[in-house]
């Protein structure tokens, strides 16, 4: 009997190439499309897993995806959320006043003494907290997204289980005579 | 035939309630605006909701006379491609897949669209982009329609399965 696939190699595969990916400042603007560098890592974890349930005789189905998705997404949030928090922190990119401007620019209303008090306590923290935020939105985004992307490979590259082979009963021998 | 009706009713209430979700997240895209041009302080926050996916350049984000989408001309076609082929296999209540060559089809215009504007070249307009997303979503959405149907099922079946077993043990 056929042992079913691992789910980690795919979703270690895909959870880090994705996420290193993700965490390259200019390549990681695809996610400005729908977070589409998740979606896909989940979308191309689900295909590895895929072919590995075809070779191996196994059924792959939806659920399968969904969860080789929602690994390699939680991979993805790892990996992005910590390089990129350090890439960032490197480059001096992604400091907190960035984020303050975002935010003002969005609209959102907030009292400025209360932003003032976290920006002083980001600053204190040397940022650490930063990265710490950003691994925090990378893993909730990477599980979010790693699904859905893990749903719709696991609709696209569906395997149906394979029919039981039946053993047939030997040919009667022939009448002697 | 019971249930098969049971089944059907699950699959319904969980297309159902996912169409729900999807729904409201697609109508905040519109919200925002709407919200903001009269002065509420929501908008802001509903507007800061979409930023994890979205660049958000009012530019590139379609305008429906009260203010810039809170997403994209782009993110706003996947999100109702993908909400309305949800809700139409809610209706239906039966998957629709197709093959996966067409993913590769309906998504060439869009990656293509993202690729030119990344090199510098000239992009679309911003209903074109929008307009070119829309099927990407909508496949989208038909496949993650089929994905929970499948689900739902299989789960289904399983149940009763277990039911079975438990009733011939006992």
């Amino acid at each position: 009997m056929n042992q079913a696939p691992s789910m980690l190699k795919p979703a270690l595969i895909s959870g880090v190439a994705f996420g290193v990916a993700g965490s390259i400042p200019v390549i990681n603007w695809i996610n400005c499309a729908c977070c589409a560098l998740i979606i896909g890592c989940g979308f191309f974890a689900a295909f590895l897993y895929s072919k590995d349930s075809r070779t191996a005789g196994f059924a792959f189905r939806p659920g399968n995806g969904a969860t080789v998705g929602l690994v390699a997404g939680l991979i993805y949030g790892v990996i992005s959320g910590i390089l990129g928090g350090l890439i960032s922190s490197a480059l001096g990119m992604g400091d907190w006043e960035t984020v303050i401007e975002q935010i003002q620019a969005s609209g959102a209303d907030i009292d400025p003494e209360v932003l003032d008090g976290i920006s002083h306590f980001m600053e204190s923290s040397g940022g650490l907290m930063m990265i710490l935020i950003g691994l925090f939105f990378a893993l909730v985004l990477g599980a979010i997204f790693g699904t859905i992307g893990g749903l719709i490979g696991g609709s696209v590259f569906k395997v149906e289980p394979q029919a039981p082979v039946q053993e047939q009963a030997p040919p009667p021998p022939p009448p002697v005579g | 035939m019971g249930d098969s009706n049971k089944i059907g009713n699950t699959t319904r209430l969980v297309l159902g309630l996912v169409t729900g979700l999807a729904g409201l997240w697609t109508a905040g895209v519109v919200l925002a605006p709407w919200l903001a041009a009269h002065d509420s302080v929501l908008g802001g926050w509903l507007r800061l909701l979409y930023r994890p996916g979205c660049h958000q350049i009012s530019d590139r984000c379609l305008d429906l006379g009260f203010g810039p989408m809170a997403v994209c001309a782009r993110c706003a076609g996947l999100y109702l491609g993908g909400t309305l082929a949800l809700l139409w296999t809610a209706v239906r209540n039966f998957p629709l897949r197709p093959r996966p060559v067409w993913l590769a089809i309906v998504a060439a215009p869009t990656v293509l669209d993202f690729v030119a504007g990344q090199f510098g070249l000239p992009s679309l307009g911003n209903w074109t982009r929008f307009a070119f997303a829309l099927p990407l979503g909508g496949l989208a959405g038909l496949y993650l329609g089929d994905a929970l149907i499948e689900i739902v099922r299989l789960n289904s079946a399983k149940e009763k399965q277990e039911y079975r077993d438990e009733d011939s043990v006992g």
